[in-house]
């Protein structure tokens, strides 16, 4: 569904500050496959998923997603296979904008209606609602309310929602449940799992939680320092705790798995 | 105190509160074009009813507000020019393009030619001159309300609003949001334009510099109409800056009236009035820092 191939990104090339932040990353996504990612901070993930997503354009190599090469697409372009959810529940929602509206933005545009036709008709409603109590947040009665004056929980399950409401070729998920309660974060990572599996989506998730890496999808990437350093599916995979994880990252890379949050993360799991 | 000719002229200046409200309140941008484009449909207007198209003058003051907002987009975005100084940039250029459309003269007089108003009379002469200016301004002023009103519960409508709201998210999303800018600023700039259409036909003359601060007397109808109670639905938003620009020019009818200052003062006093209302939410934090500081007890 989606190759990588050979991806290169040097940041301020040419100059004293220039710093290489993808250094050859080759990848290879099945239909479907729902693989996470770990590695410690600035290794590349997230410059990894701009790139993918077109907002970093790649000094070198190439993205094919669903057979076609998209590295020379808009980001805009690129957005109507890709679907994206940002740590910060803020960033995947208008907030001045009901919950209803936010979901027709996405809704009116994908089945193809006319631009300067009405947006939010009243069978759309009946759909919305469907689809929101799939959230089991109470969202189906509050179709009028501005999104901002939703919690971030709820803002960013309605987020994955819209994401998903016309399901996209891939999902990038880039650590969406990082700035929620572990209750919440607990109830949305089930929600992703559900709604990929349904629909089979093929998605690529970064955390910084070992654990929810080793529980969710089929397969862990890790990366350090801008390459992919470890590749793990099937039975080799499936044995693993976190403390086995923890300890293949130092034998890989001779070096703890970097940050606080990461220790803090696994004392909590 | 000519309260038909204030109602008749807020209705009209209506269409650039529509305009301004379209830039500055849902785009989030500070749009300076309107000066240029005011001008620019007031000289075209002016042009084609003295070639005998009143009507058509209308729509071609419209459609050149457009394209001034279309000139800005693009600098604004394929440019990459900063938002105020794209909009300085085009009103400034379009100081030469609008004399050139009065064909090098600063002023046009429109004394014995034919306009939409004295079209729409000659139709319904039993009607009193200042009524059926007002039924014609009143006209012009719904339908465009009625228009934008409209315009902001379809798909482009709805992907401006969420432009202005959240830029970030539009431009993770697959909405091109270069060509929503475009689309915003073409049509807050054509209610612009027919701002000016509409007014050069109502005053009978064409003026170079009808448009001088425009953008503040938009504005400050915007936020007049922000003191009327508010209300959530986008319709409601959008009568409430329409009618600001009537509140404006009543409160102007009145002041002038209790001769609290001579006519050239408008302009500082429209800016003061947008100054403060600008400031007030600043002020407002002052104070209840300030208040908050007193209550707290020293330690």
């Amino acid at each position: 569904m989606l190759s990588i191939r050979n991806v290169r990104k040097t940041f301020e090339a040419g100059t004293a500050g220039a710093h290489t932040v993808l250094d050859g990353v080759s990848l290879h996504l099945e239909p479907a496959e729902f693989v996470t990612i770990i590695g410690s901070n600035g290794a590349g993930k997230s410059t990894l998923f701009a790139v993918i997503a077109g907002s970093v354009f790649p000094d070198e190599g190439s993205i094919i997603l669903d057979g076609r090469d998209i590295s020379r697409e808009k980001e805009h372009q690129r957005a109507r296979g890709i679907g994206r959810l940002f740590q910060d529940p803020r960033h995947g929602t208008a907030p001045g904008l009901t919950i209803e509206e936010n979901l027709a933005l996405v809704y009116s545009r994908a089945s193809g209606r006319f631009p300067l036709s009405l947006a939010l008709r009243s069978a759309d409603r009946s759909l919305f609602r469907q689809v929101l109590s799939r959230l089991d947040m109470g969202l189906e009665d509050r179709l009028k309310t501005p999104v901002g004056s939703l919690s971030g929980g709820q803002r960013q399950a309605l987020t994955l929602l819209i994401a998903t409401l016309v399901p996209p070729k891939l999902l990038l998920l880039d650590e969406h449940t990082a700035a929620l309660d572990p209750v919440t974060a607990k109830k949305v990572l089930n929600l992703t799992r559900d709604i990929t599996a349904a629909h089979g989506i093929t998605t690529l998730m970064i955390t910084h939680n070992i654990s929810s890496a080793l529980e969710m999808g089929t397969r862990t990437i890790m990366m350090n320092k801008g390459r992919l350093v470890m590749d793990l599916r099937g039975g080799e995979r499936a044995g693993l705790s976190v403390e086995d994880l923890l300890a293949r990252y130092k034998t890989t890379v001779h070096e703890n798995l970097d940050s606080d949050k990461i220790l803090l993360d696994v004392e909590k799991a | 105190m000519n309260i038909a000719g204030s109602l008749q002229l807020g209705l009209i200046y209506s269409l650039l509160a529509l305009g301004v409200f379209i830039t500055f309140r849902v785009m989030n941008i500070p749009d300076l074009t309107a000066d240029g484009s005011f001008t620019l449909g007031l000289a075209v207007s002016a042009v084609f009813c003295i070639s005998g198209h009143p009507f058509a003058g209308l729509a071609a003051g419209t459609l050149c507000g457009a394209a001034a907002g279309i000139v800005t987009a693009f600098l604004q975005t394929k440019a990459g020019i900063h938002p105020i100084l794209a909009g300085i940039l085009t009103m400034t250029g379009l100081y030469s393009v609008n004399l050139a459309v009065m064909g090098g003269s600063p002023n046009l007089s429109l004394i014995g030619v034919s306009t939409v108003f004295s079209v729409f009379q000659a139709a319904f002469p039993g009607l009193e001159r200042n009524i059926a200016r007002l039924c014609l301004t009143f006209f012009l002023a719904a339908s465009s309300a009625a228009a934008l009103i409209w315009f902001f519960k379809t798909g482009l409508g709805l992907r401006v609003r969420a432009a202005g709201n959240n830029e970030k998210m539009v431009r993770a999303s697959s909405i091109n949001a270069d060509a929503i800018r475009l689309a915003a600023l073409a049509i807050a700039n054509a209610f612009i334009g027919l701002a000016g259409a509409a007014l050069a036909q109502y005053q009978g003359y064409a003026d170079i510099n009808s448009g001088a601060g425009i953008v503040i007397v938009g504005l400050a109808s915007v936020i007049l109409g922000e003191i009327l109670p508010r209300g959530r639905t986008t319709a409601f938003v959008i009568i409430c800056a329409a009618l600001g620009s009537v509140i404006y020019r009543l409160l102007i009818a009145i002041v002038l009236y209790l001769n609290f200052f001579p006519a050239y003062m408008l302009r500082l006093v429209s800016a003061l009035i947008v100054a403060l209302a600008l400031a007030s939410p600043k002020a407002r934090a002052f104070l209840r820092d300030r208040r908050a500081r007193k209550k707290a007890p020293l330690c």
